[in-house]
């Protein structure tokens, strides 16, 4: 009885852990994940980590006060314990017990990362190749690609607006990686992969591939500017003009 | 302090009937490692199958299934004989497992021999298309195995030849039989796999 | 302590394991101690010359946009520091190296069930060694492709050349080799366990080593099998990963973690068989809840075969929900294992050797390393993190905690019993603490690079990424590592040249291999104790604290 209770009170912490993990809970070295979607993984990486904080706490504090506490202390032989039942039985239940938190957060996470928008408000299709990006707008027929190395190209999002992206790869495997979105997914030749970006606030940052993918893996970039809805439009018509006058 | 006990496990165990020697455990463990070898080829085989939308095995892809359905039976009485051969020495009987053991071989030869042939007429490469590539690469490892099997029962009738008893052989014999009897139930599968589903 | 126990020291018994005919006789031995120390220096030489490389890596990433190698070259260092830790070293030097030469011993056995096969390995597994350093003197590089060798980076159009194919052979061959060890060590110990040795009376450690072995046996021929695959795609045309013929590229990613994965495990088992020695010893006690450790160890190789795809969470072809189940879960055994060596040292008597120090060590870098695995098992955080230094700081901690850690450990804890010398106590301390400190400032500092969105397998990055400062520390660590594991060998040196002889015995241990003769005979055992517990020789050592139930006189089972 005492054993389930304890059990169940180690599970609460943990999930008031994680239901409490709001903006005034440090970020433990993490972005804020600057979309809808990054930002729930961000709420749910600080309820990982003060999660791990306790259970590795607990583990290292038992661990120092043994170290400290049973250090030799002269040649009699300890008593021979061979083991406890009641012992054994509750530190299995309770790790089970907080993986299953983990886990019923980490699937609520998933669906609202993984949800894929039935009327986005832009779309864009990601072509990665050896070694670089090409970006384009099928709404506006815009296109901007890598043009060479240091030469890297911009992909644009207007911010509070979803975006749906469709990924593919023409040669190996790729990872089109967002930092500050707290977000990648592979590029993988054969297989197209969608996923929704909203963006919550104005930024500029770097995008990377992630997945070695050859000699210049370390060079293939890309710029992410997230701008108002206006400047968007600006943008799309500034590469619009340019795309036909060429 | 109690009295300490000389003990030194026998090496050579004495033959049993019952219980496997140490080398027919030693083979049958191995054995599980292969049976992994293969299912991870049979993975492949239904990973490409299932991302396949189109007919299978592809057009243009023909095979004569009927000589290699013969062949495989071949193959699969082929087991028998051995197995006959590891009951003939296990009565101590070594001439006559020799020539069951010459049987096997006869049988197991004439299977590499048609697919050596069936190779040798295709139409098709392992670099015409992904059903080629498996059905190369699932008859050619098999095919290999079939053939150091072969090597093995060569070594064996040396091996009991000049003998009076064969007894003395009977583990890597028994060994010998697993083994065979596992490529011939793993090439039922393949043979089902590459020549009649569709 | 029994004279029929112990036997006259002399210092010139290290010759004995060694039959006169010198280093031919040497090399062609079956006996499984010689076996046994051949892997391990060879695979403990494999460790530094790919800690060497690691030292380069940590060089290059000192300074953005570092030039002490190319990018090419960089590519290829750290495939081979990855393949070569993995393949070459950590699972070699424990399941070439301890398994072979202790799991006899452990069980009473006088060799291993297949001697000349055992010896057939070691050559397999050096000239697999060698043949993956080749690629290094080819025109065109060793692979480049990283350990995992992603297809279809890894077929011809992309990587061309030897130095790949010597890849795929070299690791073909270790792989049987390792085949071959695990049917070995699996048969020997259903086989060839002393009388009274029942299962559940074997040493922990042997018990980490039958599970590895099995599933050594379940994992690596998948890899032989997508190795013949990737050969054939790059010789023969074959289409088994690209998708103009009708493959499946993922395919590889499948079948590679459906082994790469057990492998991690693989290398971890007998690690943690070799912590669950070390520390009953060391704190004078019994394991606490030795059939718990059984079923642990059994649940987490059962575990292991069914997360792969966690390494795949990226793709989005994965069912992400069940591999991230199974991945969370086997935190639970893992757990059940760390509490136990914690209730273990619970109530003990612990002696600070130095393999208890390596041992202790060990605990807290390995629960923190699994902790972040813990983390990266949930799809949504390893979408952020996946393929950042955040997943280089996760694995490094874990293989280091036990392949370095606990490899030490057992290194200091069997030294005395393979070679019949002592290592010194107090140069082991100083090896222990300047790895140990070491190792976290080299890899804490990873985990915040990988959430800051530094990738993994760069040559390169810019001055205005932010990283610069986390490399330098994390390189700076890296050195002084080195110099602690460079005073490992300082030790060995020392006891090579002024020899301090070992007991049969040193540490009281419990265990069969302690109630042989340091270093043991060519046959192992002149005489074994009578096994009635999983303790035989703390049972004979320490009659009024024995684990064994009295003896009825006459209805002993192991008199015969
Ligand atoms: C020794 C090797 C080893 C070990 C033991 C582990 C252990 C674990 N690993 Fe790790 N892993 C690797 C080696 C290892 N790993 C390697 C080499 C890679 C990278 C490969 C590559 O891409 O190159 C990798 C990558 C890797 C990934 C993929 C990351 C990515 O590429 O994006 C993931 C994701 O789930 C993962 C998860 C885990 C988990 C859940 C464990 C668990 O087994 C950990 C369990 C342990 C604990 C949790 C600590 C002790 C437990 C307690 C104190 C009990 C209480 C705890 C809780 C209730 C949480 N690992
Ligand atoms: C058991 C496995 C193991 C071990 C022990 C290590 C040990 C180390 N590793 Fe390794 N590492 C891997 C397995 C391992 N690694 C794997 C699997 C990868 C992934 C590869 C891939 O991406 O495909 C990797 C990748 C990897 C990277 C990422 C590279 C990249 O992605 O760009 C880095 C970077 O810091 C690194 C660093 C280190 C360091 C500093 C050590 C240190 O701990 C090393 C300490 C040891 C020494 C320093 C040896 C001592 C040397 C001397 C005493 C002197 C020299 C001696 C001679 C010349 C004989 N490793
Ligand atoms: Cu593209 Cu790395
Ligand atoms: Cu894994």
């Amino acid at each position: 009885m005492t054993r389930m209770a304890r059990a169940a009170r180690a599970a609460s912490v943990v999930a008031a852990g994680l239901v409490l993990a709001s903006c005034k809970i440090p970020s433990f070295g993490a972005y804020h994940g600057n979309t809808v979607q990054g930002n729930s993984t961000y709420h749910l990486w600080q309820g990982f980590f003060i999660a791990s904080v306790f259970v590795g706490g607990i583990t290292f504090l038992l661990l120092g006060f043994a170290l400290v506490r049973f250090r030799r202390r002269g040649d009699a032989i300890p008593k021979q314990v061979h083991g406890n039942t009641k012992l054994e039985v509750f530190y299995t239940v309770v790790p089970v017990l907080i993986v299953a938190v983990l886990f019923v957060f980490t699937v609520r996470v998933e669906n609202k990362v993984d949800a894929v928008s039935n009327h986005p408000n832009l779309r864009v299709d990601v072509t990665a190749f050896q070694w670089g990006w090409k970006f384009y707008y099928p709404d506006y027929k815009v296109t901007t690609i890598t043009q060479g190395v240091g030469a890297y190209p911009t992909l644009e999002l207007p911010v509070g607006e979803t975006a749906t992206f469709r990924l593919v790869s023409n040669d190996v495997v790729h990872g089109f990686y967002l930092p500050q979105f707290d977000f990648s997914r592979y590029a993988l030749p054969g297989v197209t992969n969608y996923f929704d970006f909203t963006p919550q606030r104005t930024a500029s940052f770097t995008g990377r591939c992630s997945q070695l993918c050859g000699l210049y893996h370390a060079e293939m970039l890309f710029s992410v500017h997230v701008v108002t809805p206006a400047q968007f439009a600006r943008w799309i018509s500034n590469h619009q003009e340019s795309q036909v006058t060429k | 302090m109690a009295e300490a006990i000389v003990t030194r496990p026998a090496r050579r165990e004495p033959i049993r009937f019952s219980k496997p020697s140490i080398l027919g455990v030693g083979t049958m463990v191995w054995l599980g490692s292969e049976l992994m070898f293969f299912s991870g080829l049979f993975a492949a085989y239904f990973t490409i199958r299932a991302h396949d939308g189109s007919p299978w095995p592809p057009a243009g892809i023909r095979l004569d299934t009927l000589q290699s359905g013969i062949f495989s039976t071949v193959l699969v009485l082929s087991s028998l004989a051995m197995q006959k051969a590891v009951f003939e020495a296990e009565h101590d009987r070594p001439r006559s497992a020799m020539r069951w053991i010459a049987i096997t071989f006869a049988m197991g030869g004439a299977f590499v021999a048609n697919q050596a042939f069936e190779w040798a007429t295709l139409k098709f490469g392992p670099q015409t298309d992904a059903y080629g590539s498996l059905f190369y690469v699932m008859s050619g490892v098999h095919g290999l195995h079939v053939i150091v099997g072969l090597a093995a029962m060569l070594l064996m009738l040396v091996r009991l030849k000049g003998l009076k008893g064969g007894s003395r052989h009977l583990p890597g014999l028994q060994a010998l039989s697993y083994y065979w009897h596992f490529v011939d139930i793993v090439w039922v599968a393949l043979f089902a796999c590459l020549f009649l589903v569709h | 302590m029994t004279s029929l126990l112990s036997t006259e020291k002399t210092g010139s018994q290290v010759e004995e394991s060694h039959p006169p005919g010198g280093f031919y006789r040497w090399i062609t031995s079956v006996d499984h101690k010689v076996i046994g120390k051949n892997y391990m220096y060879t695979a403990l030489t494999f460790m530094f010359i790919a800690g060497a490389m690691a030292l380069l890596i940590r060089t290059q990433l000192f300074n953005p946009n570092g030039h002490v190698v190319g990018q090419q070259t960089y590519n290829e260092l750290f495939t081979i520091h990855g393949s070569m830790m993995l393949y070459l070293f950590a699972g070699p030097f424990a399941f070439g190296g301890f398994a072979n030469y202790i799991v006899p011993l452990q069980i009473g056995a006088p060799d291993m069930a297949f001697p000349r096969l055992n010896n057939l390995s070691y050559w397999l597994f050096l000239t697999g060694g060698s043949t993956m350093l080749l690629g290094f003197f080819t025109a065109s590089g060793a692979a480049a492709f990283g350990w995992v060798a992603y297809a279809p980076l890894s077929s011809n159009p992309y990587s061309p050349g030897p130095g790949p194919d010597l890849w795929i052979v070299s690791i073909a061959l270790v792989g049987f080799s390792g085949i071959f060890t695990g049917v070995n060590l699996v048969t020997t110990i259903f086989y060839l366990r002393a009388p009274g040795l029942t299962m559940f009376r074997m040493p922990l450690f042997t018990w980490s080593m039958l599970v590895t072995g099995i599933l050594i046996l379940v994992a690596f021929p998948v890899l032989t099998a997508a190795l013949v695959m990737l050969y054939a795609d790059r010789h023969f045309g074959a289409h088994f990963f690209s998708v103009q013929g009708g493959g499946v590229p993922v395919m590889w990613q499948n079948l590679f973690w459906f082994f790469g994965h057990p492998e991690v495990y693989i290398l971890a088992l007998p690690f943690f068989g070799i912590i669950s020695e070390v520390v009953p010893v060391f704190a004078r006690k019994p394991i606490f809840g030795y059939r718990g450790m059984v079923f642990a160890t059994l649940a987490i190789a059962g575990l292991s075969t069914g997360v792969w795809a966690h390494h795949m969470f990226t793709t989005g072809t994965v069912l992400l929900p069940f591999f991230s189940a199974l991945s969370l879960l086997i935190a639970v055994p893992t757990g059940i294992k760390v509490f136990t060596w914690i209730a273990t040292i619970w109530g003990g008597q612990i002696r600070f050797g130095v393999p208890m120090l390596f041992a202790m060590g060990f605990i807290p870098a390995f629960v923190m390393g699994g902790i972040t695995g813990v983390m990266l098992a949930s799809p949504p955080i390893d979408f952020y993190t996946h393929d950042t230094y955040f997943v280089v700081a996760h694995f490094h901690q874990v293989l280091i905690a036990t392949t370095i850690f606990a490899g030490f450990a057992g290194i200091y804890y069997w030294y005395p019993k393979i070679t019949g010398r002592m290592l010194s106590e107090r140069i082991g301390r100083w090896n222990f603490w300047i790895t140990y400190l070491g190792f976290w400032v080299t890899f804490m500092p990873q985990y915040l690079l990988g959430l800051r969105g530094m990738p993994r397998r760069i040559a390169v990055y810019s001055a205005t990424d932010g990283f610069t400062f986390l490399n330098r520390v994390s390189t700076v660590g890296a050195y002084v590592m080195a110099i602690g594991m460079a005073l490992f060998l300082v030790n060995v040196v020392r006891s090579w040249r002024r020899p301090v002889a070992a007991e049969d015995n040193p540490w009281d241990g419990a265990t069969l291999e302690w109630a042989t003769s340091s270093p043991p005979p060519t046959h192992n055992f002149h005489s074994l104790p009578p096994i009635r517990s999983a303790r035989p020789v703390w049972d004979a050592n320490h009659p009024e604290h024995s684990d064994a139930a009295p003896v009825i006189a006459g209805g002993d089972e192991s008199a015969h």
